[in-house]
C-alpha cells in the first residue's frame, strides 16, 4: 500500500491522521492542487504522523509542520504519487470513507499471504457536532506510536474470517406464535394413544419424508 | 398581455392563504382530505396558521416507539385527537429476544391522555404492558365513547379488566386481543360483552389462551347483528356449531380446533356462516377434516394454514380448490408442490406467508420451501404486494424472477434456514440487486441469510437500490464493516433498521447510523460487541438516545412473559430519536448511553 494520509480540518483544528485507500476517481499531480489557494497544503499540527507500508514501493514521507489550513472539512488524499483535495467533506462521510478503506485493507491484507506490513486502521476521534467537547478515545494500535516507518508488521485489526465465524452462533428465533403451536402438537402425539382407528396415509410422498401427526396404527 | 405586471408584494398577497383571504373553515375542509402523515407534516410546516389548523383537525397518529415523546406534548400538540397507535417493545419481542421487563408501559399515556384527549375514541397499544389499573383508567374517562380499543401482543392484565370494558364500552365496535398474555380470572366478560353490547363488528382473542363458552359466543352473534369478525382462542369446532349457525353476518373466522383427530363425524354437522371468507386457525385440522371447508373453499379470500396438520399432498389438494384466495399463510410443508399449485390456481393472491415448521424431522415432514416454489408463485401470482418466506435453498434466479413478476411488491421477507449445508447458489448479490431494483414500490425488506450468503458487495447493492425502503431487517449478510458502511451511504430513506447476528464493529454501526438521513430507529444484537458500548458513542447527536444491553451471563436468568428464561445473551443496541430525553425507567440490563 502507498503512503496515504488524510487531513481534516475542523473548527477546532483538531488534528487526525489515517491512512486509506485511494477511491477517488480523478488524480492529480503532486503539487498541483484543485483548489485556488496556497495555504491549503497538507498540514498537520503537532507531532506528524506519518506512516507508509511496504508494498514494493516504500515510500516515506515526513510532512512538514506548519499551522493548520483555515478550510475546516477539507479531505486531502495522497495516493500513488498523486494528490487530491476535497474541500467541504463532512465529518461522517470522512469517518466512513476512513471506515471503508480500513476494512478493505485489512481484508486484503488477510488475503495477500506476501504482504509484509499491513496499515492498522486508525479511526479519528469523532466529533460530529463541531461544538462537541467529549471525543471518546479509540484504542490505538502500537505501531501509530512511532513516526518511522513500519514494515513488517502484519497487524490486522478485522479478520473478517473470523468475524464471520460470530454471526453462526446466533440461532434463528422462533416467533411466539408458530413455537407455541409446535408445542401444542408435540404433548399431543405423546399423550394420544398409539392404537386409535385413524387412516393411514396413502404411502410416502418420498423416501424420508414423515407423514404428519396423524395417528397410524402402526 | 397589457397592463403592467403587477408589484411583486400584491401578487404574492393575492396568492396567499395566510392572509385570511380564505376562511378557516374551508382550510379546515381542504385538510380533512389529507390523510397522509407526510403531507400533514408538509403541510403543518408553511405557516403557523396552518400549523394550527393541522394541529386541531388531524384525526389519527402512530407513534413509533413509545419513548420518542411524551404524552404531554403529543396531547398539546394534537388535543383533538380521535385515534392514537403506540408501539412499544421492538419487533424482536414476538421472537422472544426482548426481556419481559423492557418496559413499554401504558400507564404514563392512559394517564395523561385519556381524559384530556376529548375526541378520542380508538386506541391501538402494540407490544405494552398495559395493567387492570390502565384499562380501569382508560374505561373511566373514555368508556362512553371508546369504538375501537386494539391491545395487539400487549401482556399484563387480566380478564377483570376485559369485563369492565364489557361493561362500560357499548358503543365498542371493535375489541382486539390478538396474542396477548391474559390472566384468565373467568369467562364471565364475554358474557358481559355479549348482554351490554350489540353494535360489535370485530371480536379478536385469536391466539390468546383465554378459555369461553360457546353459549356466550352463541348469544354475542344473536345481539350483535353486525358481527363480520370473530377470531377466538381455541375451541373445538364442533362446540362452535351452534354459533356458526347464528352468526349470519360472519365473513371471517379464526380460532376452531380440530381435538379429536380422526373422527370426522364430530364435525360433519359444521356449517359455516353463508359469507365466510377467511378462515384461519384450523388448529391440528388433517387431511381427514378438511372435507370440512371444501364447500366454502372456492368462496375463501383470506386462509390461514399455519396450525394445521395438512401434509403437502393435503396443501395440494386443498388449494387447488381455492382460486380466489388473496390471502395465504402455511408452513413449509407446503412445500414446493403446493407453492407450484398455488402459482396455477391462486391467480389474485396479494399476500403470502411461509412460516418456519418443526426442525425435528420425527414431527414435520421435511423438503421445505425452495427457488423451484418460489419462482412458481412469482411467475403464477403476478398480484403479490407481500411475501414472507422461510426458505431451505434459494437462487440468484429465484430472487431475479420475484423481481420480474411481482411489480407491486411492498413487503419482501426472506430468511435462509440453517438446516440445509450446501445452498445452491450463495452468495445473492445479483439476485437482491435484481429484486430491488425491479420492485420499485418496495418499502419493507427483511434479509436474513448465514455467512456467506452475501458479500460486502452485496451488501452495498442493497443501499444503492434500497430505493424507498423504510424498514429493513437484515441478519448474517456482508462480510466486514466496509459492507456495512457501503449500504448506510445508499439508504437515504430507511427509517427503521433491525440488525442481528451481523460481523459488524461498534464503531462500524455508530458511523454507518451517522450515514444515513432518514433513519430514526435502529435495533442491533449479536454483533461486535464491547463491554461498556464505548465506541457507539461516535454516533452521539441531539435528540438521539443510544440504548445498550452489554454481554452477561446474567441475562440467562433474566424471565420471559411465560416464565421461560430469557434464551438470548447477546448484547443488545437500541437507538432512536426522541424528543423525551433519556428514559426514566429502563430496566437494570439496559444502559443508557446518551443522553449521560
Amino acid at each position: 500500500m502507498d503512503l496515504l494520509e488524510r487531513n481534516i480540518k475542523k473548527g477546532d483544528t483538531e488534528e487526525e491522521k489515517a491512512r486509506k485507500e485511494e477511491e477517488r476517481k480523478e488524480v492529480d499531480e503532486v503539487g498541483e492542487r484543485k483548489t485556488k489557494t496556497q495555504d491549503q497544503e497538507p498540514q498537520q499540527q503537532g507531532q506528524g504522523l506519518s506512516l507508509s507500508l511496504a508494498n514494493g514501493s516504500a515510500r516515506s514521507g515526513m510532512l512538514p509542520m506548519s499551522n493548520p489550513s483555515a478550510n475546516p472539512a477539507q479531505l486531502t488524499i495522497f495516493y500513488g504519487g498523486s494528490v487530491c483535495v476535497y474541500d467541504s467533506v463532512p465529518p461522517e462521510k470522512a469517518q466512513a470513507i476512513m471506515l471503508i478503506a480500513a476494512a478493505a485493507a485489512a481484508a486484503a491484507a488477510t488475503k495477500s499471504s506476501a504482504a509484509t506490513a499491513v496499515k492498522p486502521p486508525m479511526m479519528p476521534t469523532a466529533t460530529v457536532a463541531p461544538a462537541a467537547v467529549v471525543s471518546p478515545v479509540l484504542t490505538r494500535s502500537p505501531s501509530l506510536q512511532s513516526t518511522s516507518v513500519a514494515t513488517g508488521q502484519p497487524q490486522v485489526v478485522a479478520d473478517p474470517s473470523s468475524i464471520c465465524k460470530l454471526q453462526a452462533d446466533l440461532p434463528i428465533a422462533r416467533r411466539h406464535s408458530l413455537q407455541r403451536f409446535l408445542e401444542k402438537r408435540r404433548d399431543r402425539i405423546v399423550s394420544k394413544t398409539p392404537y386409535s382407528p385413524a387412516k393411514s396415509s396413502d404411502g410416502m410422498e418420498s423416501p424420508g419424508m414423515e407423514v404428519t401427526a396423524e395417528l397410524k396404527a402402526q | 398581455m397589457g397592463g403592467e405586471v403587477p408589484e411583486p408584494r400584491r401578487l404574492s398577497r393575492a396568492l396567499s392563504f395566510g392572509c385570511g383571504a380564505v376562511p378557516e373553515e374551508a382550510l379546515h375542509l381542504v385538510f380533512c382530505y389529507v390523510d397522509d402523515p407526510r403531507d400533514r407534516e408538509a403541510a403543518s410546516l408553511v405557516c403557523r396558521r396552518w400549523h394550527r389548523i393541522d394541529a386541531l383537525s388531524r384525526k389519527h397518529v402512530t407513534v413509533g416507539f413509545c419513548y420518542a415523546v411524551e404524552p404531554a406534548r403529543l396531547l398539546a400538540r394534537f388535543p383533538r385527537l380521535e385515534s392514537l397507535a403506540l408501539k412499544g417493545r421492538p419487533r424482536a419481542a414476538m421472537y422472544g429476544l426482548i426481556p419481559e421487563d423492557f418496559g413499554a408501559y401504558a400507564a404514563p399515556w392512559v394517564a395523561q391522555l385519556a381524559a384530556p384527549l376529548d375526541c378520542l375514541k380508538a386506541l391501538h397499544l402494540r407490544r405494552m404492558t398495559v395493567t387492570d389499573q390502565d384499562i380501569a383508567m382508560l374505561v373511566r374517562a373514555r368508556g362512553h365513547m371508546l369504538q375501537v380499543l386494539k391491545l395487539d401482543k400487549c401482556s399484563g392484565f387480566s380478564t377483570d379488566a376485559l369485563r369492565l370494558v364489557a361493561r362500560s364500552c357499548r358503543s365498542l365496535r371493535t375489541l382486539f386481543l390478538e396474542e396477548c398474555t391474559i390472566a384468565d380470572e373467568g369467562s364471565e366478560w364475554l358474557h358481559e360483552l355479549a348482554v351490554n353490547n350489540s353494535v360489535l363488528v370485530s371480536l379478536n382473542f385469536y391466539m390468546t389462551e383465554l378459555k369461553v363458552e360457546p353459549a356466550d359466543l352463541e348469544l354475542l352473534a344473536k345481539n350483535c347483528k353486525s358481527l363480520i369478525s370473530l377470531k377466538m382462542s381455541e375451541c373445538d369446532l364442533s362446540d362452535l356449531i351452534g354459533f356458526l349457525q347464528t352468526s349470519k353476518a360472519l365473513q371471517e373466522f379464526a380460532g376452531g380446533a380440530f381435538f379429536e383427530v380422526g373422527e370426522y363425524t364430530n364435525y360433519e354437522k359444521v356449517k359455516f356462516p353463508p359469507r365466510l371468507c377467511f378462515l384461519g386457525g384450523l388448529t391440528f385440522m388433517g387431511k381427514n377434516e378438511m372435507p370440512v371447508i371444501f364447500p366454502y373453499s372456492a368462496m375463501l379470500k383470506k386462509l390461514d394454514l399455519q396450525y394445521t396438520f395438512l401434509t403437502t399432498e393435503d396443501h395440494c389438494q386443498l388449494i387447488a380448490k381455492c382460486p380466489n384466495l388473496l390471502v395465504l399463510e402455511v408452513r413449509n410443508v407446503i412445500g414446493d408442490r403446493g407453492l407450484e399449485v398455488v402459482g396455477d390456481t391462486c391467480k389474485k393472491l396479494r399476500r403470502l406467508r411461509i412460516e418456519r415448521g418443526d426442525d425435528d424431522p420425527g414431527q414435520e415432514e421435511q423438503g421445505g420451501v425452495s427457488q423451484i416454489g418460489l419462482t412458481a408463485v412469482a411467475v403464477g401470482c403476478r398480484e403479490l404486494e407481500y411475501i414472507a418466506a422461510y426458505v431451505s435453498d434459494i437462487t440468484n434466479g429465484a430472487l431475479e424472477s420475484i423481481g420480474t413478476f411481482c411489480k407491486n411488491l411492498y413487503d419482501f421477507r426472506l430468511v435462509l434456514l440453517d438446516k440445509q449445508k450446501k445452498i445452491t447458489d450463495l452468495p445473492l448479490d445479483n439476485g437482491v440487486r435484481a429484486l430491488l431494483r425491479n420492485c420499485t414500490k418496495l418499502r419493507r425488506f427483511a434479509f436474513y441469510l448465514r455467512p456467506g450468503g452475501l458479500s460486502d458487495v452485496g451488501l452495498g447493492y442493497i443501499g444503492l437500490h434500497s430505493g424507498n425502503i423504510q424498514y429493513m431487517l437484515l441478519g448474517n449478510v456482508g462480510e466486514s464493516d466496509s459492507g456495512l458502511i457501503q449500504f448506510a451511504m445508499g439508504c437515504t430513506k430507511l427509517r427503521k433498521l433491525e440488525l442481528r447476528s451481523c460481523c459488524f464493529s461498534e464503531r462500524a454501526l455508530a458511523v454507518a447510523v451517522l450515514q444515513m438521513p432518514s433513519l430514526r430507529y435502529i435495533w442491533v444484537q449479536g454483533y461486535r460487541a464491547s463491554q461498556t458500548g464505548q465506541d457507539l458513542m461516535l454516533m452521539a447527536r441531539p435528540y438521539w438516545n443510544i440504548e445498550f444491553a452489554p454481554p452477561c451471563p446474567e441475562s440467562a436468568y433474566r424471565v420471559m412473559a411465560d416464565g421461560q428464561p430469557c434464551v438470548d445473551t447477546y448484547a443488545q443496541v437500541l437507538a432512536y430519536y426522541s424528543l423525551a430525553g433519556r428514559r426514566p425507567d429502563c430496566p437494570q440490563w439496559l444502559v443508557t448511553l446518551h443522553p449521560a
